[in-house]
């Protein structure tokens, strides 16, 4: 399937007037988010402390494996490793620093170059004599240790996700090319329990983080969604602020909020999702309808064609990028309307 | 010329400390002397004076006339002090030329205090240097001020030629410098260090000591200043200027008991000319005028020549518009001192307690004319105009201000807060500027543009079709200390809002924590306060202002305004409620920590007695007459026919019929029922034992409410319903039978029980939100629109709250209010944007507003172009609204 894709857009390209290299280079992102690359799960619960938090983080993990099962994720491929395994049915087992190893060690076995690989952390972390940790029952992994478990996962995509508290050194330790990191918070003196971690699953659970309508939620989309939420709740609440969760997706070892397209963090993050696959909307669905193929084509030229016009939004006057804007927009909705008239839906 | 002490001035602070701590032990020491010195110095007055007559008689020296001179001055017999220092013999004559100068001063003998000092000067005996000063000052009080400088610059050479001073020299050093301070401010810290060395050098000489509180006074250190006065006063408890210090740094401080303060100050020394005159004061911020000149003449038999009894004098006038009268005195003034800043400050601080900003910054300029470095007049000029709302001309002037005097924090702080002003949007049509902070501005703007216009019309109809000064500026800060600087150039203020004329500052809903209070209702308040003080020429005291603004609440909504509170009930049981014809002080002068939030409830009773009894139409008869000079009394009687005594006790008639439940229901005292046992047992016992105390069935209901038991809870709620009706605490009984009949399903009654609580609770969210569900779950939709309505003016800053007022509004057909509350989502930046711009596009569109839609809506797009229900909508706004 991508190599079909591939000279489409570059067709595409030259046919908007897009700058060929440019086209290409969409058209090969296109590709890559779309190949069939799988996604492991390794879901760890660190040490509670309190009954209390560990209803939460227990909570947590569950509807993160309901949100893995909803996106198709394999059950084989989502390792949990439990404070307490015994309560829970899908928990493997402890969240003992060798369990996590040997976790990590079968998804390099089993994973195939380019697949994603989310490593997801909930619980209390510790930050003393510059030395942030996540942690676990028995011995923790130090954030040095954490970044050479991750080297076995050198050709994957890993998103690394700790919603502990004092969070935030894990992001300069385990930043790298192709890897995204999330911490619940900017530094490691911020150590009160976090609730980042609720929002973020949340974002994958519920139906509020789709933030482009695209239908389906990207990490940055997750990322975005708690921490708004998060910042939300405190207000709400009244109280100040103690966790500014940080992303980190450009290799720079320094963490953003990431919170606009600006941000310098947020590109790779916004091209990941759980499920396989490419959002629907950024696809050309398989037809065997080519009426119907010829129309997808020409919708994902037109959406090719709004992406290069936000990209110029700077160079063009307010009025004649809106203009502009709708120009697009408008042939674009013409065109859903053409392609659900031949899906067989009605206007 | 800038110059410095010589010394560091880095000890000051430390060494009052470390004076405090002495002078503490000094006071535990034994006195063995018991000399005329020692026993004037705690306070035994008489004894002194007999001690030093007899010392006298003995052949004392000048010395001993010093101290009996200066003992006589301190309790007030100046005539003796003056007697006794011009029967000093010849050789002792220029001893003591100097203490009897100051007495003559004192009393306003400016020519003779002259000769008397120069003479001092001329003996170059003891009290030469002091007298030195003395002529200096008199030359800046009474003769050419910028001149004087030159006079106390000298003292700084005193103070650097010299190894060592002795007491009374670095006294005047110290004075000298205090003086040269308004022209440089870092010598105030010298002059600290120099009263701070004077001390040391004779710590029985409180004189140091007592300036030393008046200059942290005058550098706004209200704390030290207190420590500084009550220092002395443990040593001295009678002494009359530390006394009257410290009254001063309560009035600063705010703390009660100012006026017993100067009596205590008057009781040693009845003809103490400044507690004379901060006690007229007291009496002018009351508007009571005749105690106020009765206090000024009193003055001026002592000192026919005090600038500042004159003042008190000219302000009374002044203020009642006796322009003659005040013309004369202020004549009178420019004779005596033809660059005296201080009356005009003195007026223009008196003009703002009276709300009469334009005066103030008229009066305030003539200070500046008289004297360009007086920083104060720069300030009062400034932060007046700020009042006025002309920023730009206040920021140059308070800018002005601020580099003569960088210690004062009005100036700092109002600096401070303009450079935010960039921060806040406008929005102005012919009525309203509506300054609001960017972070808020999309949100609040149409909620308070909807009150402030609703309120406008309301009060214009009910004021006789009445037109402010336009536009009406409504500045709303989500900074609270933002809003106390703005109002009082400090934080702290208690207060929620504030008007001046036609520009209204207030709290945003975000300034405080939610359900503490209900902006709207606050909004409508101001507004009142805006034709209030228009029609009267801002010449409306503030009890009657204050009082009707609550009654125009209270009519406005259910709930608003200040509602029946138990301490009020008790108070009044107490005999702490003052009578309508002393309210005023009840706001200006309160005598306990309550006493101004009851001012404002009682007051608002009293207007809702007089317009229940003989209509709105002797109010706003009132309210113009104010405006033309007339006096409450004297309007009482023509327009409502009887006299301040009669309405007084009418008013008392009437208070006791309108509370007559709560009067019998609440008790004495605060009622504490602490639990002893089982609460199930303790409370139905003290509930049976007191039946007719609403504080013992609400212990009672609650008890049982708590243990679950919500059937046998009811009957004691209903009981405490019965007894106080009008209670308005967040926990009251509604609350509870609201929660009873709620968990039994009785949705109607559950409904019910929440609309009293929410009619007599203008802040209750909790239980607004709560009457939405239940209506809505009763089918009750527009109900249930009107309790969410309710919420927003409490705390409008859930986005939940206004999605379902969007869809509220969408049920009952009310379409602009949906766009109303998509705006409303879409100001709060929800997470997911643009699902929130499609459905405020969606609502613009189903009013008809396209080019809103359109724009909404590529807005909504260009976050997510894919967006399908965006994108069909676009479509319908191209087909101009057909789908």
């Amino acid at each position: 399937m991508p190599r079909a894709v591939l000279p489409l857009l570059l067709g595409l390209g030259s046919l908007l007037g897009l700058a060929p290299v440019q086209a290409q280079a969409q058209a090969q992102e296109q590709a890559q988010a779309q190949a069939g690359e799988s996604t492991y799960v390794l879901m760890i619960g660190g040490i509670s402390g309190e009954a209390t938090y560990r209803e939460r983080f227990e909570a947590w993990a569950d509807r993160f494996l309901s949100a893995a099962d909803a996106a198709g994720i394999p059950r084989d491929r989502v390792i949990y490793l439990a404070e307490h395994p015994a309560s829970h049915p899908r928990a493997r087992d402890q969240s003992r620093r060798e369990n996590v190893q040997n976790a990590i060690a079968e998804i390099a076995s089993k994973a195939q170059v380019g697949d994603r690989v989310l490593i997801l952390l909930f619980g209390h972390g510790s930050y003393s004599e510059g030395e942030a940790r996540f942690n676990l029952p028995g011995p923790d992994l130090t954030t040095t240790e954490w970044s050479l478990e991750l080297e076995r996962l050198a050709e994957q995509r890993v998103i690394f996700a700790n919603t502990a508290s004092a969070s935030g050194p894990f992001v300069e330790a385990l930043s790298a090319p192709g890897r995204t990191v999330v911490a619940a918070t900017k530094t490691g003196l911020e150590r009160n329990a976090t609730i980042f971690g609720e929002h973020f699953v949340e974002a994958f659970s519920g139906d509020g983080a789709d933030l482009d309508k695209n239908g389906r939620v990207s990490i940055l989309e997750a990322f975005r969604y708690a921490r708004l939420e998060v910042s939300r709740v405190y207000q709400q609440d009244g109280r100040l602020l103690t966790e500014h969760a940080i992303l980190d997706d450009n290799g720079d070892g320094e963490g953003s909020d990431a919170l606009t397209d600006e941000a310098p963090d947020g590109q790779v993050a916004g091209s990941l999702y759980l499920e396989n696959g490419a959002p629907s909307t950024a696809v050309i669905p398989q037809t065997q309808d080519p009426e119907l193929r010829r129309l997808y084509e020409e919708r994902a030229a037109i959406r090719l064609r709004v992406d290069d016009l936000r990209s110029r939004k700077s160079e063009l006057s307010a009025d004649a990028y809106d203009r502009a804007l709708e120009d697009i927009l408008v042939e674009l909705a013409l065109k859903n309307r053409e392609v659900r008239m031949r899906e067989g839906g009605t206007e | 010329m800038n110059r410095l002490l010589r010394k560091s001035c880095a000890p000051a602070l430390p060494w009052v400390a470390a004076l405090v701590l002495w002078n503490g032990l000094q006071a535990q020491a034994p006195n063995p002397a018991e000399s005329p010195r020692s026993l004037a110095n705690s306070g035994r007055y008489e004894d002194a004076i007999d001690a030093y007559e007899d010392a006298l008689a003995q052949g004392g020296g000048p010395e001993v006339r010093r101290g009996l001179i200066r003992t006589l001055a301190e309790v007030g017999r100046y005539a003796e002090a003056i007697l006794v220092g011009r029967s000093a013999p010849g050789a002792e004559a220029g001893s003591v030329a100097n203490a009897l100068g100051e007495v003559l001063y004192k009393t306003g003998q400016l020519d003779a205090a002259r000769e008397a000092f120069s003479a001092a000067v001329e003996a170059q005996g003891s009290g030469a240097t002091v007298a030195r000063l003395n002529l200096a000052i008199q030359e800046h009080e009474y003769g050419d001020r910028a001149g004087s400088l030159a006079k106390f610059d000298v003292f700084i050479d005193i103070y650097n030629g010299a190894r060592q001073l002795p007491a009374d020299e670095l006294f005047a050093v110290a004075t000298a410098v205090k003086y040269l301070g308004i022209r440089d401010g870092v010598l105030f810290q010298d002059a600290l260090r120099a009263y701070d060395e004077a001390i040391a050098a004779d710590p029985s000489d409180f004189r140091a000591q007592v300036m030393v509180g008046r200059l942290f006074l005058e550098k706004f250190n209200g704390p030290d200043a207190d420590a500084a006065f009550r220092a002395v006063l443990r040593r001295n408890e009678s002494h009359p200027e530390a006394l009257i210090g410290l009254a001063r740094a309560m009035q600063f401080n705010g703390t009660p008991g100012v006026m017993d303060q100067i009596d205590a100050a008057l009781e040693v020394n009845p003809n103490l000319v400044e507690a004379r005159i901060m006690k007229g004061l007291q009496h002018l911020g009351a508007g009571n005028h005749e105690g106020a000149r009765e206090e000024a003449d009193l003055a001026l038999e002592v000192n026919p020549a005090s600038l500042e009894a004159l003042t008190l004098l000219a302000a009374s006038h002044y203020l009642l518009g006796e322009v003659s009268e005040y013309t004369r005195i202020k004549s009178q003034v420019a004779r005596l001192s033809p660059q005296y800043p201080e009356m005009f400050n003195t007026l223009a601080d008196l003009a703002v307690q009276n709300r009469r900003y334009r005066d103030a910054v008229e009066l305030a300029t003539q200070a500046v004319e008289l004297d360009p470095l007086s920083w104060r007049g720069w300030g009062l000029i400034g932060i007046n105009q700020l009042r006025l709302g002309e920023i730009e001309a206040a920021r140059t002037n308070v800018e002005k201000a601020f580099q003569g005097d960088q210690a004062n924090p009005w100036f700092k702080n109002t600096l401070d807060l303009m450079d935010t002003f960039e921060n806040y949007e406008t929005t102005e049509d012919e009525t309203f500027l509506l300054v609001l902070h960017d972070r808020e501005a999309e949100l609040l703007r149409p909620y308070i543009q909807e009150v402030a216009r609703e309120s406008y019309e309301a009060l214009r109809a009910r004021y006789g079709a009445y037109t402010p000064p336009l536009p009406i500026r409504i500045e709303v800060y989500p900074s609270h200390a933002d809003f106390s600087v703005r109002t009082v150039g400090l934080a702290g203020i208690g207060a929620l809002g504030v008007t001046f004329g036609s520009v209204v500052a207030m709290d945003s809903p975000s300034a405080r924590p939610l359900g503490e209070f209900n902006w709207a209702s606050t909004l409508w308040h101001e507004m009142a306060h805006v034709f209030h003080l228009g029609l009267s020429n801002h010449s409306v005291p503030r009890w009657f202002s204050e009082g009707l603004a609550v009654h125009e609440q209270r009519r406005a909504a259910p709930g608003w305004g200040f509602p029946t509170a138990p301490s009020f009930i008790r108070a009044y049981k107490q005999g702490l409620v003052l009578p309508v014809s002393e309210l005023d002080n009840g706001f200006m002068s309160p005598q306990y920590a309550e006493q101004v939030l009851h001012s404002y409830y009682v007051s608002s009773l009293v207007f809702e007695f007089i317009e229940g009894r003989w209509g709105f139409d002797p109010i706003l008869a009132m309210l113009h007459g104010y405006g033309e000079g007339r006096s409450t009394e004297e309007m009482v009687v023509e327009y409502l026919g009887i006299g301040m005594d009669e309405l007084d006790e009418s008013f008392d008639e009437f208070l006791q019929l309108r509370l007559a439940r709560p009067l019998k229901a609440i008790g004495d005292t605060r009622e504490s029922t602490p639990p002893q046992g089982d609460p199930l047992i303790y409370f139905p016992r003290i509930s049976r034992e007191n039946p007719g105390s609403f504080v013992a069935q609400m212990g009672a209901g609650r008890a049982f409410f708590d243990a679950g038991r919500a059937d046998d809870a009811e009957k004691y709620f209903r009981t405490a319903v019965q007894l106080f009706p009008t209670y308005a605490g967040a926990d009251g009984p509604f609350w509870y039978l609201a929660q009873i009949h709620e968990g039994r399903g009785e949705l109607e009654q559950a409904a019910n029980a929440l609309t009293q609580l929410n009619s007599l609770n203008e802040s209750h969210y909790e239980a607004r939100l709560k009457e939405a569900d239940v209506r809505e779950e009763i089918g009750d939709v527009g109900g249930a629109a009107q309790a969410l309505d309710g919420a927003v003016t409490i705390y409008p800053y859930e986005i939940a709250l206004h999605e379902r007022l969007a869809s509220l509004n969408a049920g009952l057909g009310n379409l602009d209010n949906v766009v109303r509350e998509r705006r409303a989502v879409v100001a709060l930046d929800p997470v997911d944007r643009a699902e929130a711009l499609y459905r405020l596009g969606r609502a613009q569109l189903d009013v008809g507003d396209l080019s809103g839609a359109r724009r909404s809506t590529l807005d909504a797009l260009e976050i997510a172009p894919t967006f399908d229900a965006a994108l069909e909508l676009l479509l319908e706004i191209r087909g101009g609204g057909t789908r």
